[in-house]
């Protein structure tokens, strides 16, 4: 195997596992919530613009200042959903086709891309962090030390995600919701609350992401665009609502995207991962990990 | 115990509850009967909150309930075993049981109660770990009524547990209800087999058409020439 193609496909799998983490944030949302988050690219970009002016302003390393990132979006998503959503999915509530919480999350996109724009204009900006640019050589292999940290630290992010979902009474409470909301409540479970919770957890995880990008990819007001249409196909490969379904979606649209650079053109790989995804479509229309009766 | 007084209900502009009276004692199984649609499954979720009234008062233990949403009246100690069961399918056997001991005062004692439900039904516990849409209806039915006691109710409403079920499984459900009834939990069942569900129960009300049109004792019930006529077929 030539050294490009190696150093391809380690590449695809660091930016697939980045893909599928970034795609996680919107299959929670989905999966608990049910509210397909058209907002989801605008929130990695507003994740970068956070990881950015943190290191442009205080230089503390992009990876440490997560620590701050992460409550700060969590605060965000949940203060969205508490103040935003919440009051059109109440009444919404009966709706077999909830139209009006659609229309919200799009319209907060064009309104966050906007804000950005406005504040900090057009241009791309690219952070000098220590991290940038670094290589790390594996044999004869080259790999980008911060798409190796990104990828670890998506991976921790992911365990730590899984544990709170499966051991703790909250995270149980939190599928519980997902699975059968009514009947949550009758438990005794505050549904409402679950929602914010949910959303501020998916929309830090999402800032995660953006934060991690920063080291090696430039910040500008309409970057979540690139990532959305990326994340929407992984989650839908995989399964909406499905954790391990949006990591393997990941993995799988980050190695095409790679490896297919081998052969054709860039712009030709985009489209073969709609090829297969329209294939996946096609043939298991509830994506790798879904369930059919959850539609 | 629980006392329902002059309730209406209304889906969007259609009168489903009109002027519902019915109250039920401490350690009582009071039935509610009817035919599809009558109404039943309407009262069961105004009590738990899911269905707001358009008038009318629900008093739990001297406490309004009619106002709250189902969370809060879960934590006041009245729990359900839902209509369909509503299990969570995606959730092991235990994880579920654990779901039902969710509000607070429940919480400390979940150990004990989960060793109560196992002890009661041992076919969930030898299947604990197990996903719960893996379960047979029966089993799915065991487990929505050892959920509910994991919130160690002081109220516990019952919605159609013999839905779906073979005839010898809801035989065992309604012998289980009467179980823990005789172990003290004041239980407020609606159910459409009426002759097992009267048999079984202290006193019952019939529903027709959204309105009580027959109350008493359970015996004096099955007893009623109207009764027999319209809901056994004699």
């Amino acid at each position: 195997m030539s050294v490009a193609m190696k150093e391809s496909i380690f590449n695809g799998l660091l930016m697939g596992g980045v893909y599928g983490f970034m795609a996680l944030g919107l299959t929670l949302i989905f999966g608990i919530v049910k509210v397909i988050n058209f907002a989801h690219g605008s929130f990695i970009m507003v994740g970068m613009f956070t990881g950015y002016w943190f290191w442009v302003l205080t230089h503390i390393d992009p990876y440490l200042s997560l620590l701050i990132i992460v409550p700060l979006l969590f605060l965000l998503g949940y203060q969205v959903q508490n103040v935003l959503i919440k009051p059109v999915l109440k009444s919404e509530a009966e709706v077999r086709e909830p139209i009006g919480i659609l229309v919200l999350t799009a319209g907060l996109w064009l309104f966050l891309d906007n804000l950005a724009l406005l504040l900090f204009g057009p241009n791309f900006r690219t952070a000098e962090t220590p991290y940038t640019g670094q290589m790390f050589k594996a044999g004869d292999v080259l790999i980008s030390a911060p798409k190796l940290y990104a990828f670890l630290i998506s991976l921790a992010t992911t365990g730590i995600l899984y544990i709170l979902l499966k051991k703790t009474l909250l995270g149980k409470a939190i599928r519980a919701t997902g699975q059968n909301r009514q009947v949550a409540s009758l438990m005794g479970v505050d549904i409402y609350k679950i929602y914010n919770i949910s959303f501020g957890l998916g929309v830090a995880l999402t800032g995660v992401t953006g934060a991690l990008l920063v080291p090696f990819y430039p910040v500008y007001p309409n970057v979540g665009f690139v990532f959305d249409i990326r994340a929407f196909m992984i989650v839908v490969l995989g399964g909406l609502g499905s954790i391990p379904g949006a990591l393997l979606g990941g993995l799988i649209v980050g190695l095409i995207e790679s490896v297919g650079a081998q052969f054709m053109a860039t712009s030709w790989t985009a489209g073969l991962i709609f090829v297969i995804f329209l294939l996946v479509l096609y043939l298991r229309p509830e994506g790798m990990f879904g369930f059919k009766e959850e539609w | 115990m629980l006392e329902v007084l002059n309730l209406s209900v209304k889906y969007g502009d259609l009168q489903v509850l009109f002027d519902i009276n019915l109250s039920v004692r401490d350690g009582e199984i009071v039935s509610i009967i009817g035919a599809n649609g009558a109404g039943k499954t309407t009262i069961i979720k105004t009590i738990s909150g899911l269905v707001k009234s358009v008038s009318g008062e629900i008093r739990f233990l001297g406490k309004r309930l009619d106002k709250l949403p189902p969370h809060l009246v879960a934590e006041m100690g009245v729990m359900q075993v839902p209509e369909g069961r509503g299990i969570f399918p995606l959730l092991t056997v235990q994880e579920n049981l654990e779901m039902g001991a969710y509000v607070p005062s429940a919480r400390k004692q979940m150990r004990e109660s989960m060793k109560k439900v196992f002890e009661m039904f041992p076919r969930l516990e030898e299947r604990k770990s197990q996903l719960a849409r893996t379960l047979s209806g029966g089993e799915q039915q065991m487990l929505a009524i050892g959920r509910a006691l994991m919130g160690r109710p002081k109220l516990l409403l019952v919605d159609e547990p013999s839905l779906g079920l073979a005839p010898i499984l809801a035989r065992e459900v309604f012998q289980t209800i009467k179980s823990l009834n005789s172990q003290g939990t004041t239980i407020l069942l609606v159910e459409q087999d009426v002759r097992q569900s009267l048999a079984l129960c202290h006193r019952g009300y019939v529903l027709e058409n959204g309105r009580i049109v027959l109350e008493g004792t359970g015996s004096a019930l099955l007893g009623d020439e109207r009764i027999k006529r319209a809901y056994l077929g004699l």
